[in-house]
């Protein structure tokens, strides 16, 4: 099957007075319709950045090269207008903070008809009424009358149940998730990872789910892709990844996770690095209790180790050592 | 909201008449009407002291002041206005004038520093930190520095002095509502006469106004909605007018309905500038001879005309932004 | 700039005004009964007859003859309206009566009156006014009669219109061509207006550097020495203490040794020179007490006293002491001289900037006690709260003005309910009684010398320190107006309005007037401006007499001829 959305060596940095922000290096990666790819890496790491330069969104001061193909419409270097008219029907997004990400001065109903309208050729009351089909299937009570309301006058969790319904109303074939249960309680963080299995099931939509919570990532998604630094550090099957990860820095956030069998939480030793001038060879090798040499000249290139695909040199030579 | 206007309506009265109360008090503690009648009227005796009293309720005491309003209200509301102590002409006719005056050259003035104010703005906002934002931001900046009589005092030597020393002829005058010696009324000559301190005011309220929208659109621009709007691929136009200026116009909007309420009172500066007869004129010469007759109606307009348009700005507040709920 | 100029010319024109109003009739409020002047009366020994004999010809705006009526009106409005400004002169007619016939008009006075000249300067007419022993309603917004060359066509808050009046029967005719005479208020732009061609001529009172700001090749400024004059003021207070809103202050300057002393520790010539030299090159020190040169001049007095050793003795004469901070003291307490002036005028700030160390120095506790002008004319002068004041004053040509301001029965007090203008206190017995003898001689060289007595005992009394004699300024555009110069330093101004010369042919001529009165009345508070005489009064009312260009009065053409004047 062809995939729906085809990442390749991209590459994004920012223009800021104190240098440029190197802030994606080189990414590829593959998304199958229907399948939830979960993006896990602490922030800085370039995940949200990626996925902003796919969707064009990302302000005059970034450069964005390398190529994404959206379900055969390529979305970099390509016109602003040709990336609009994709924006919204072939791949829509939704964003962390539900609270703001909706325009307070306008009614629910009327922001998802204007995303209805921005794409398909239908009469206003046609637009609206499919609004309200949307809230009802992502599950907000009494759609109609919801459909009046101004976003003040809902939840958190409801207002991204609404962001969710925009996003798909011209039934995208990528939805793009950067963190959208990040900023609400974890019951409705819960209700929300249901609301989205649910779209998938029932659209067939491929999710990309940006997150830095790996436990979100265990319960939702199909594959895992591990960003570090502007980079791909490891990517595998969930269950794979969960069980026998290669990457140290995969490792790490893996015995930073609590868990019942552990005693004590493994934070991870220091901070990411400055992306203004990122080092040489694997970036994390700073943090890394395994690093070598070698590792200051290694390259970005995926191995295969295990059942994982990873960029660290040693990673089969560690794969004993796991303790 | 409708239902929200009519309640505050119902309480726009007796805020009216505690304002104009206190102002009542203040004015007449201030000002001492009667001690005005006396120097005007210098060898006046008891009787009629006691009957100017009686007529215009200068009671003294606490109970004095209270009845001496309620005297004072009824006759205003009864357009039974007394005379000014100067000259004991009738107030209404001159204060008319002087409204007018003011009204014509606040508004005109408002319009255009609200329009050009907020088109600079938004010019400004969309390539913040660029030439032009730089250049709204400075001329805003010169503009709030220049203080009006420096303003009113280039434009005056430009278009009126140094044009007649070139030309033989005003390009603007100096002064005045109409030329001297004309009579009734004349479209031209008025705005003619108006040009240049409409110019004066609306600098500084074009430099106010760009200032705000910059701010305020900004601030709309880097919020996250704008994002979403952006991410629904529709048009850059429909992104900024229906998303961006639409938030971006609320507090706008309210100050502007502030700025325009203000107006009746007159540009006390302004109007000096360029003796223009308005309100602030009006002001300057009743509280001069501290006649209280005349000043009563002037805050009375005034106050009305700020307390109804502070009213106009709320329920526009309101119905630009939902948030507000009216209640 | 701006603020300087409205400051000056507030003062001037706020104490002017005062003095001005010897024009309309007589320079205070004498009146010590409002009633004095009922018609009738015992008409048999009057101590003064005055019979006018107006012209055949003499009429109203209207057509109508002006007759002994007029006259009559004229003095119950002045009498009886509650809010007449002045009475003075007026209060002693004890009837004005029709002689041979209602053109002839006998008056006559209860006792003796110098400056006659002064009186019915300005008619009422009688059919223009509901009540003539109340007007205080009338001329609300307009002023609805003439006997003069012009008539009013339009007043308000912007503009007065004159046009000239058809039945006028007089020698002076409006020149050919000229048919409207406009005054605009600019007290602002006045000096923009003239430059831009908005007004043809302007009055501006005179401050230093206004030749400069008028300089342009198409206007014209001429200066003339006139009644203004500038001097320091000292407050003798009343027994030597005045309530104030301060609570009651006692006045070092009640001790004629402290005045002296004051007057001798300053050096007049090297304030000149700080002060006025900048102002007007050729201008020279004021010598004639609150007056300026002319007849009731006397001669060698005032001036430059400056001797700080004849200044010491007297202060310990008058039993001071200097305390530990060189400052005179008296029982161990240095009193507060304070100084008030207006804010905002530069020449004076300037004024106290400078004299204020040099008093210090000599011994003198000055501080300045400023505030706007219209708290200074307002309050605290007729308040009588300050010690010394600065202000400027306008001289009618009549001395009849110092009688207000000099005498002793005309100090402000309770006890005769606040009447008068002797802000400064001085109670002198010489003095009063020689000007209120000058107010009944009608002999001029006597007069003359009852004046000169009065203002001998000023210097000797050391009350005042004259300064001062301020030019008068006219500017006019040369291109727009001619034939303007003529009366600039008549104390009524525009005077001889009907024969400028309109040259651009638009049939206008603009004064830009730099205040405006306000309102019309001619006997109440709004003839308490020198604006409004001569922008109203002057202009339509017609009257006994006028001033000249020099300082005199002559009859004018109201009457067939010089008025008999019969004593007893």
């Amino acid at each position: 099957m062809d995939p729906v959305l085809s990442i390749k060596d991209l590459r994004v940095s920012f223009r800021t007075p104190a240098g440029t922000v190197q802030a994606v290096r080189g990414v590829s990666l593959d998304v199958q319709p229907g399948e939830l790819v979960g993006i896990v890496g602490e922030s800085g790491s370039g995940k949200s950045v990626s996925f902003l330069s796919i969707m064009g969104l990302l302000p005059d001061t970034a450069t964005v090269t390398g190529s994404a193909v959206v379900a055969g419409t390529e979305m970099i270097g390509v016109r602003a207008d040709q990336v609009r008219s994709q924006r919204g029907k072939k791949i829509a997004m939704i964003f962390q903070d539900p609270l703001s990400a909706l325009n307070p001065v306008h009614r629910i109903g009327a922001q998802i008809v204007e995303m209805i309208q921005a794409h398909q050729d239908v009469s206003r009351e046609a637009a609206h009424s499919r609004a309200v089909e949307l809230l009802d299937l992502v599950g907000l009570p009494q759609p109609d009358v919801r459909a009046k309301q101004y976003p003040h006058e809902f939840s958190g969790g409801m207002r991204q149940r609404v962001m969710i319904a925009m996003a798909i109303a011209n039934d995208p074939d990528v939805l793009i998730a950067d963190e959208p249960t990040t900023a609400l309680d974890v019951t409705v963080q819960a209700q929300i990872l249901e609301v989205i299995e649910n779209v998938r099931q029932q659209l067939r939509t491929a999710v990309v789910f940006i997150t830095h919570d790996l436990g979100v990532v265990a319960r939702i998604a199909d594959r895992v892709e591990v960003m570090y630094a502007g980079n791909t550090a490891e990517r595998g099957l969930v269950n794979d990844i969960f069980a026998a990860p290669n990457h140290p820095y995969t490792r790490g956030l893996l015995s930073s996770l609590p868990s019942a069998n552990r005693e004590r939480l493994k934070p991870i030793i220091g901070a990411p690095p400055n992306m203004i001038s990122p080092p040489s060879g694997c970036a994390f090798r700073a943090r890394c209790e395994h690093a070598t040499d070698a590792c200051a000249s290694a390259g970005t290139a995926l191995v295969r180790v295990g059942a994982t695909e990873t960029s660290c040199i040693r990673a089969s030579e560690l794969q004993g050592s796991r303790q | 909201m409708l239902r929200y206007a009519l309640r505050r309506a119902v309480w726009l009265l007796p805020t009216l008449i505690l304002v104009t109360f206190l102002v009542y008090v203040a004015l007449r503690l201030g000002t001492d009407p009667l001690a005005s009648y006396r120097r005007t009227n210098i060898r006046v005796s008891k009787k009629k002291v006691d009957e100017y009293i009686a007529a215009n309720g200068l009671y003294s005491g606490a109970f004095g002041y209270v009845r001496g309003y309620f005297q004072w209200l009824w006759g205003f509301i009864t357009l039974d206005w007394p005379r000014s102590i100067k000259g004991s002409r009738e107030v209404w006719p001159h204060l008319k004038d002087a409204l007018a005056n003011s009204i014509r050259l606040g508004l005109v003035a408002s319009m255009v520093g609200i329009l050009v104010g907020n088109a600079f703005g938004v010019l400004a906002a969309l390539r913040p930190g660029r030439l032009r934002d730089t250049l709204v931001n400075s001329g805003a900046l010169v503009g709030l520095a220049v203080p009006p009589f420096v303003s009113a005092l280039l434009l005056q030597l430009l278009f009126a002095v140094y044009w007649q020393k070139w030309f033989g002829y005003a390009l603007f005058p100096v002064s005045g509502v109409y030329p001297p010696g004309h009579q009734g009324f004349d479209l031209f000559l008025m705005i003619k006469h108006m040009a240049l301190p409409v110019v004066v005011v609306a600098i500084q309220s074009i430099a106010v106004y760009s200032r705000y929208m910059r701010a305020s659109l900004l601030d709309v621009l880097n919020s996250e909605y704008m994002r979403t709007a952006r991410s629904k691929g529709i048009s850059e136009r429909r992104v900024l007018v229906h998303h961006a200026l639409r938030n971006a116009l609320i507090p706008v909007t309210t100050l502007a309905f502030l700025d325009v309420g203000a107006v009746v009172g007159g540009l006390i500066i302004t109007e000096g500038l360029f003796e223009y007869p308005g309100m602030g004129r009006f002001f300057l010469v009743a509280y001069g001879n501290g006649d209280f007759p005349e000043l009563m109606p002037w805050m009375v307009v005034i106050i009305g005309s700020v307390v109804t348009f502070n009213l106009l700005a709320d329920i526009a507040y309101a119905k630009l932004d939902p948030r507000i709920r009216l209640g | 700039m701006r603020k300087i100029r409205k400051s000056t010319r507030l003062a001037g024109g706020l104490l002017g005004s005062v003095l001005l109003l010897a024009a309309c009739g007589g320079g205070s409020d004498s009146a010590s009964d409002t009633t004095a002047a009922d018609g009738g009366g015992a008409s048999g020994d009057a101590a003064m007859t005055i019979t006018y004999d107006i012209a055949d010809e003499a009429v109203w705006e209207d057509g109508s003859p002006i007759t002994v009526a007029d006259f009559q009106c004229t003095l119950d409005a002045i009498m009886k309206t509650t809010g007449s400004i002045s009475t003075s002169g007026y209060d002693k007619i004890t009837s004005v009566e029709a002689g041979d016939s209602d053109k002839q008009v006998v008056v006559k006075f209860s006792e003796l009156y110098a400056p006659y000249k002064g009186l019915f300067g300005g008619l009422i007419k009688k059919a223009a006014v509901a009540n003539c022993a109340d007007i205080s309603g009338d001329f609300g917004t307009s002023f609805n009669y003439s006997g003069t060359e012009w008539k009013m066509e339009s007043w308000s808050a912007d503009q007065v219109v004159y046009v000239p009046n058809d039945k006028y029967w007089g020698p002076r005719k409006v020149a050919d061509g000229l048919k409207k005479l406009v005054m605009v208020p600019r007290p602002e732009t006045e000096i923009t207006d003239l430059k831009a061609g908005s007004v043809d001529f302007i009055y501006p009172q005179f401050y230093a550097g206004i030749t400069d700001e008028l300089a342009d090749p198409n206007v014209k400024t001429v200066l003339n020495y006139g009644g203004d004059y500038e001097a320091l003021y000292m407050n003798l207070g009343v027994d030597g203490k005045n309530t104030t809103a301060e609570g009651e202050k006692t006045r070092v300057f009640a001790d004629a040794k402290v005045r002296e002393a004051f007057y001798k520790s300053i050096d007049l010539e090297a304030l000149f020179k700080q002060i006025y030299i900048p102002i007007a090159a050729d201008a020279t020190l004021l010598t004639c007490g609150p007056m300026i040169p002319g007849q009731y001049c006397p001669e060698g007095i005032f001036g430059n006293k400056y001797d700080q050793k004849a200044a010491d003795g007297l202060m310990k004469d008058a039993g001071y002491e200097k305390n530990a901070e060189g400052l005179w003291a008296k029982d161990g307490v240095a009193p507060k001289i304070e100084w008030v002036i207006n804010t905002g005028n530069v020449r004076r700030e300037s004024t106290q900037a400078y004299l204020i160390p040099l008093l210090k120095k000599a011994g003198f506790n000055v501080v300045a006690y400023n505030c706007d002008a219209e708290c200074y004319f307002q309050k605290r002068l007729p308040g009588m709260d300050y010690d010394l004041a600065m202000y400027i004053s306008t001289a009618p040509p009549d001395p009849a003005y110092l009688v207000p301001s000099f005498t002793s029965d005309n100090i402000p007090t309770e006890a005769n309910n606040q009447k008068g203008q002797n802000f400064q206190g001085w109670a002198n017995e010489t003095a009063t009684k020689a000007l209120h003898d000058s107010d009944k001689e009608v002999d001029d060289a006597k007069r003359t010398e009852l004046i000169k007595t009065a203002i001998v005992e000023m210097d000797k009394d050391h009350i005042l320190i004259p300064l001062f004699q301020f030019p008068k300024s006219g500017a006019y555009r040369t291109d727009r107006v001619d034939n303007v110069e003529g009366e600039l330093n008549n104390y009524a101004a525009f005077n001889d309005t009907y024969q400028w010369k309109d040259l651009d042919g638009d049939g206008q001529i603009v004064i830009g007037a730099e205040q405006w009165p306000g309102c019309l009345n001619p006997v109440t508070e709004c003839a308490n401006s020198s604006w409004y005489v001569w922008t109203v009064a002057n202009v339509l009312m017609p009257g006994a007499y006028r001033t000249t260009n020099d300082g005199k009065y002559v009859v004018t053409e109201l009457l067939k001829s010089e008025p008999k004047v019969e004593t007893k």
